[in-house]
């Protein structure tokens, strides 16, 4: 069989690919999830545009209109960033299972891949659009219009570099680094799967017990979050954070500044473990855990003692801290912390039960949720709670349908 | 103890991968599965297995129904995957220590059994590793062990011996009828009709989601031996039990 004189552009096909993918994951959503990313996605984008609104009036009224379009420059650009900062994290959790066939096994050049898996990471980041269109509709008849399209387009611009530079970070961060994989090219270092440059190691003979099944899961759990699985940089994140957060106690700073410090690290930690949740939750094989006499009672019960023992553990550990080195600081707000940190966990961990095996879906669901939640808090103090009280509601009502999978 | 399935419908879109098959795998019976690609034998499978919801259409496991009573149900079920998944990052023996555990099955018991099986399936030496470093014959393997592993009263087989070398395919044909003498209902499902042809009591054909034809073991005229003469040579060459 003779070669072809030249390959095909794969460009058309990438396009019908991303086409089709993007159709899917339409598809995927059922009319009330829907329903739901709608009303959220105008919560934001109206809370935002009430939260800009109001400062960037004040500003064109007292310093004129550039300074309001520098104070929107800076909020565009905070966005950009944060779109940068989804990318990246996207983009990391590709490297466990990068999507789409044996890539390097097709005649197609490894830049067009990567352009294909950075467009893969970079649709969840999208959603930052949504607050930044709040943003610059709030400033429509304060600023020129010339100037507000001018703006529009600086912050398209600056979305696609700055999601750009986030997916090149982290793709960069996890190239293989063994002997064989140094002499390669970096892009084809990166569409080399995990699987390949693995390392065989025998593991020490486990313990046959006999013992609920909720302490059965919750020891596989603690297996997998110590070896290479999507749970472990999740879990490595989450203790990361609350390490910085007790540390925060001991910062040469008054008592009330270390107390926002510490939950400035502590409620990050706290997503971070919902997220190790939803990693835990969606990376069950469906085969080998539905066929066996299990619902989801034993699988929430695992992971939730999970994050409350953990959670416990340092928020006590916290309030020892504070009551030995801030004693103005009184200590009944700091053990409040426990079940609002607890809630924002458990949160993460009943949309992984309920969307299992769809750990994007899911993630992205529970990301979307803290977004808003964020978001209303900084406009209305602690009204973020009363979303996140409405994200469990939601998320405890769909935790029946972990009994109507649909194997992948 | 059997497996009742009866009407069960089930469509992927507009395509009707099952339209209405009703059949039954009575104790000690080993009932085979035939039909091409896409004719539906895996939908059947996993819907049986309780992996999938059917759009109409009951699965009686052991006499509980896989949706209204998943539990015992799935406690009286073994099912073997055609493509097995399992948690990469734990090696087989892990594995098996764990679904031991949710079974409620003896300690002591479940690890003697996981390991005469490991050795019969000549998976000792790997037992330690990391499923994420087996080939996928070896994962085969560990998906059917782990499917026997509590000798179930029903089984579901799909595909199981694909991919299995001679002695480890010699191996599972000896523990399915060993299960079948002990009174386990098992459907086997194989596009390898000369495994079928030898192992299997009963045969079902299904085609475009729908049971064309039933027949019994006299109606084929089922070869007395369990294993063809080329296994046998094959068997012989490698050392192993004939």
């Amino acid at each position: 069989m003779s070669e072809p004189a030249s390959l095909p552009d794969p460009a058309g096909a990438f396009r019908a690919l991303e086409r089709r993918l993007l159709a899917r994951r339409l598809a995927a959503l059922d009319s009330r999830t829907r329903a739901l990313a709608l009303l959220l996605g105008l919560c934001v984008g109206g809370l935002t545009f009430w939260k800009v609104r109001v400062p960037l009036d004040g500003a064109v009224r007292l310093r004129g209109a550039a300074s309001g379009a520098a104070w929107l420059s800076a909020v565009l650009a905070a966005f950009a960033a944060l779109g940068g900062a989804i990318a990246a994290w996207r983009r990391a959790t590709q490297r466990i299972k990068p999507p789409g066939p044996e890539w390097l096994a097709l005649p197609i050049p490894p830049a067009r891949v990567a352009r294909h898996l950075l467009s893969e990471a970079r649709w969840p980041a999208a959603l930052v659009f949504v607050p930044a269109l709040g943003a610059i509709f709030a400033a429509i008849g304060l600023l020129p219009p010339l100037w507000l399209a001018l703006l529009a387009a600086a912050f398209a611009v600056l979305w696609l570099e700055a999601t750009r530079a986030g997916a090149a970070w982290a793709w960069r961060a996890g190239l293989p680094h063994g002997a064989a994989e140094a002499k390669l090219p970096a892009l084809t270092r990166a569409l080399l799967t995990p699987a390949q440059a693995a390392t065989a190691r025998t593991l020490r003979a486990p313990a046959w017990r006999r013992e609920p099944a909720w302490r059965a899961i919750a020891r596989l759990d603690l297996a997998m979050s110590l070896r290479r699985s999507p749970a472990r940089p999740r879990l490595a994140a989450a203790l990361l954070l609350l390490a910085a957060s007790a540390l925060a106690w001991l910062a040469p700073a008054p008592p009330a500044v270390r107390r926002a410090l510490a939950f400035a690290a502590f409620a990050p930690a706290c997503a971070a473990l919902g997220a190790w949740a939803i990693a835990r939750t969606c990376s069950d094989p469906p085969a080998a855990i539905r066929s066996l006499p299990l619902s989801w009672r034993p699988l929430w019960r695992a992971r939730a003692t999970a994050l409350l023992v953990v959670l416990g553990a340092v928020v006590l550990l916290q309030a020892a801290l504070a009551a030995a080195l801030s004693p103005g600081v009184p200590i009944a707000p700091v053990l409040l912390w426990l079940p609002a940190g607890f809630a924002l966990a458990v949160l993460g961990l009943q949309y992984g039960l309920a969307l299992a095996p769809r750990a994007v879906l899911a993630e992205n669901l529970y990301f979307a949720w803290l977004g808003a939640g964020l978001l209303s808090s900084w406009l209305i103090p602690f009204f973020g709670w009363g979303v996140l009280l409405a994200a469990l509601v939601h998320s405890t009502m769909r935790l029946p349908r972990w009994w109507q999978p649909e194997v992948e | 103890m059997s497996l009742r399935i009866e009407d069960l419908h089930r469509a992927y879109g507009e395509r009707a991968a099952l339209a209405g098959v009703s059949l039954a795998v009575e104790p000690g019976e080993i009932v085979g599965l035939l039909g091409a690609n896409g004719a539906g034998k895996s939908t059947l499978l996993r819907t049986a297995a309780g992996l999938q919801p059917p759009d109409r259409g009951r699965v009686r496991v052991a006499g509980h129904d896989v949706w209204d009573e998943p539990l015992p149900a799935r406690a009286a079920l073994g099912y073997a995957a055609e493509e097995p998944e399992f948690h990469a990052a734990l090696s087989p023996a892990e594995t098996l220590a764990f679904v031991a555990a949710v079974r409620g099955l003896e300690p002591g018991a479940a690890r003697e059994r996981a390991r005469e099986l490991a050795a019969r399936f000549d998976l000792a030496a790997r037992m330690d590793d990391p499923v994420r470093g087996l080939s996928h014959g070896m994962r085969k393997k560990l998906s059917f062990l782990a499917a026997v592993l509590h000798r179930p009263p029903v089984l579901l087989c799909d595909e199981a011996l694909e991919g299995f070398d001679a002695p480890s395919a010699l191996a599972a044909k000896d523990e399915l009828r060993s299960l079948a003498r002990t009174g386990a209902a098992v459907l086997f499902s194989s596009h390898v009709t000369e495994t079928v042809e030898r192992l299997c009591d009963r045969v079902v054909i299904l085609h475009r989601g729908r049971v064309a034809r039933t027949l019994a073991r006299a109606d084929w005229g089922a070869p007395a031996e369990l294993h063809s003469s080329l296994e046998r040579e094959f068997l012989a060459v490698l050392g192993a039990r004939t």
